[in-house]
C-alpha cells in the first residue's frame, strides 16, 4: 500500500467513526424506543410500537408540541426577517461603525444562553407586563438572529450587483429591482435562515427553561420535565424519536432544495 | 451626491433598527440588569437588599467550593476543546476537499446534533452512559467487566458528552479555512519533492490556523457555559458554572450570588469574543463565512 493509499483510508474511518459518534445518541434513542419492556435498557427486549401511541396520547406532549410550534414559527418569520433586513444594511450600506456593529449582533452565538435565559426571566418578573409567549418569541429571536445574519451575509457578499444595476438601467425602480432582483437572489440564505431559526427555536432549552411555566412548557422543558421525574420512561424515547426524524428529513429537504449553492 | 449618501445612511439606520431595538430591550437592558445584581446584598429567604457591596465576588474567591467549580469547568471545558480539536480537524478536511455529491447529506448530517436541542441530546448520552446503558451492557457481554463502570454523574460523561456538540461548531471555521487554500500550493510541494505527511505539516496545517483558533475560541466560549448537558450527564455532582448560576437563583433564591457567577461567565466570554474577532479580522475569513 502507497502512503498516498494509507492516507486515504486512515482518513477515511477517521472521518466514519466521527459520524458514528456525532450520530450515536440519536441513534440509541430511536432503537430504545421500539423496547417492549416498561423501563428503557439496551439493547431493547422485544418490539412495540406502544410507547408511540402512548407518547402521542398524552396531553402534555401535545399541548407543548403546539406552543413549541407556535413560538418557533412565528421565531422563524420574524427573525428571518428582521435579520434580512439587517443583513442588507450591515453588507450595502455606509453606517458608521460596521464592524462593530456586525460584532455586536454575532454575540448571542457565544454570549452564555443560560445567562440570557436568566436575564429575561428577571427582566419579566420586573417589568410585570410581558406575557410568556411574547417573552419566549423575544428570546428566542436574540439566539436565532445570528445565524440568519450569517447565512444572508454569505450570500449578499457573494452577489453580482450588475444584475441589479442592469435591471434599473432598464427602467426598473428601487422597490421593483427589490423584489424582482436582489430578493431572489438571497433567497437561499432566507430559507436557510428560516429553517435553522426553527429549529433552533424549536430545540431551545436554555432560555425556555427560565421563560415556561408550570402549564406553558415548550417541548424539550417538557421531555426535561419528564427526564428529571423518571429519566426510565420508554415514552421519552418515542418522542425524541419522533422530533429526531421528522428535524433530519427538514433538513435533509432544505440541502436537497438549495443544492449546489454553497452556503455552508 | 452628499444628498444621496445621507438618505443612504438614513435607510441604512432603518433597516438596522427593528434588529438594534430587540437587541438593546431584550439582549442588553435585561443582561445588564442581571449582572448589576451582582453587586447588591443577599437577604436569605430571597430579598435583595440594594446596597453596592462586592461580598458576592469575595465569597466566590474566597471559598473552594466555588472557585473550584470556576477551575473544573475551565479544566473540562480544555479538554473538550482539544479532543474536539483532535477528531475535528480530519472531517474538515474531507468536507473542504471531498468532491463527492453526498457532500449535502454529510453536512445535514454534522449539523444534526446542534439543531435537535442539548435535551434530546442529552437524553442519548445518558441512555448510552448509564448503568444498564450501551457501554457498559457491551463491556459486559464481552467480559472486560463483571460490574457496571460509573459513567453517569462523572466528569467523563460530561466531556463525552459535550465533545459531541462543541465538534461540530470545532469543524465548520476549520472547514471554511481549509477551503480556500489553493489546492495548487499543496500539489506545488508535492512536485517539489514533498510527501504528503510534510506538505501537510508544512503547508495545510500552519495555514488553517486561523480556522483552528476561531474553532477552539468558540468550542472554548460554549463549553464553559454549558448547562444542560453538564446538568443532565452530571448532575449535582460535577457542578459547573452554569449549573451553579441556575442553582443558586432557582433554588436558593439567590439573586446576587447567581448573578455573581454569570457576571464571571460573561466576562470570560468577552475576553475569548475579543481574541476570536482580533484573529478573525486579521485573516479576513470573516466576510464570507459562518463563525
Amino acid at each position: 500500500m502507497t502512503t498516498d493509499n494509507f492516507g486515504k483510508v486512515f482518513l477515511g474511518s477517521t472521518v466514519a467513526l466521527v459520524y458514528c459518534f456525532l450520530l450515536l445518541p440519536m441513534a440509541i434513542v430511536i432503537i430504545v424506543s421500539f423496547t417492549s419492556t416498561e423501563y428503557v435498557v439496551f439493547p431493547p427486549k422485544g418490539l412495540t410500537l406502544h410507547w408511540y401511541g402512548e407518547a402521542l396520547s398524552l396531553e402534555q406532549f401535545l399541548n407543548s408540541f403546539k406552543i413549541s410550534l407556535s413560538v418557533a414559527a412565528l421565531v422563524s418569520l420574524l427573525s428571518t426577517t428582521i435579520g434580512t433586513m439587517a443583513s442588507l444594511a450591515l453588507v450595502r450600506y455606509p453606517l458608521p461603525g460596521k464592524e462593530a456593529l456586525s460584532i455586536f449582533f454575532l454575540s448571542p452565538l457565544m454570549f452564555p444562553s443560560v445567562v440570557l435565559g436568566i436575564a429575561l426571566l428577571h427582566y419579566i418578573n420586573t417589568l410585570r407586563i410581558v406575557p410568556v409567549l411574547p417573552a419566549l418569541v423575544l428570546g428566542h429571536i436574540i439566539i436565532t438572529i445570528p445565524f440568519v445574519i450569517r447565512t444572508v451575509s454569505a450570500v449578499l457578499y457573494g452577489f453580482d450587483r450588475s444584475l441589479e444595476e442592469a435591471a434599473m438601467d432598464l427602467g426598473a425602480g428601487r422597490v421593483k429591482t427589490f423584489f424582482k432582483i436582489t430578493l431572489p437572489l438571497i433567497k437561499p440564505g432566507m430559507i436557510n435562515g428560516v429553517l435553522f431559526s426553527f429549529l433552533i427555536s424549536f430545540g431551545d432549552m436554555n432560555i425556555s427553561l427560565f421563560l415556561s411555566g408550570p402549564l406553558f412548557k415548550t417541548l424539550p422543558v417538557q421531555i426535561y420535565s419528564f427526564i428529571n421525574l423518571s429519566s426510565v420512561d420508554p415514552t421519552i424515547a418515542a418522542i425524541s424519536s419522533l422530533i429526531i426524524v421528522v428535524e433530519s428529513l427538514l433538513l435533509g429537504a432544505l440541502f436537497k432544495l438549495l443544492g449546489s449553492r454553497e452556503i455552508w | 451626491m452628499k444628498l444621496l449618501t445621507s438618505s443612504k445612511r438614513f435607510a441604512g439606520f432603518f433597516l438596522l433598527l427593528p434588529a438594534l431595538v430587540l437587541f438593546i430591550l431584550f439582549f442588553i437592558i435585561p443582561t445588564l440588569i442581571l449582572l448589576s445584581n451582582s453587586l447588591f446584598h443577599f437577604v436569605p429567604g430571597g430579598g435583595i437588599e440594594r446596597t453596592l457591596t462586592i461580598e458576592n465576588f469575595l465569597k466566590f474567591v474566597k471559598e473552594p467550593r466555588y472557585y473550584g467549580i470556576l477551575f473544573k469547568t475551565i479544566w473540562i471545558s480544555l479538554v473538550v476543546v482539544v479532543s474536539s480539536l483532535i477528531i475535528g480537524y480530519p472531517v474538515a478536511y474531507f468536507l473542504a476537499r471531498t468532491r463527492s455529491r453526498l457532500r449535502i447529506l454529510w453536512m445535514t448530517m454534522l449539523l444534526m446534533p446542534i439543531l435537535i436541542g442539548p435535551v434530546i441530546r442529552a437524553y442519548g448520552w445518558q441512555v448510552i452512559l448509564g448503568n444498564v446503558g450501551l457501554i457498559n451492557t457491551l463491556l459486559i457481554k464481552l467480559h472486560f467487566i463483571q460490574e457496571p463502570i460509573k459513567l453517569m454523574f462523572t466528569s467523563f460523561g460530561v466531556i463525552i458528552a459535550l465533545t459531541q456538540v462543541v465538534v461540530v461548531l470545532m469543524i465548520l471555521p476549520i472547514m471554511s479555512v481549509l477551503k480556500k487554500i489553493e489546492p495548487s500550493l499543496e500539489e506545488a510541494a508535492q512536485d517539489l519533492g514533498a510527501n504528503k505527511i510534510k506538505t501537510f505539516i508544512q503547508i495545510t496545517l500552519p495555514l488553517s490556523l486561523p480556522g483552528i483558533a476561531a474553532g477552539s475560541s468558540l468550542a472554548f466560549a460554549l463549553s464553559l457555559s454549558a448547562f444542560v448537558v453538564p446538568e443532565l450527564i452530571g448532575g449535582a455532582v460535577i457542578g459547573m458554572m452554569g449549573v451553579e448560576a441556575v442553582k443558586q437563583i432557582m433554588s436558593f433564591l439567590n439573586w446576587p450570588f447567581g448573578a455573581a457567577i454569570s457576571t464571571i461567565l460573561v466576562l470570560f466570554t468577552l475576553v475569548i469574543m475579543y481574541f476570536y474577532e482580533k484573529l478573525l479580522y486579521r485573516t479576513q475569513m470573516y466576510s464570507s463565512e459562518f463563525k
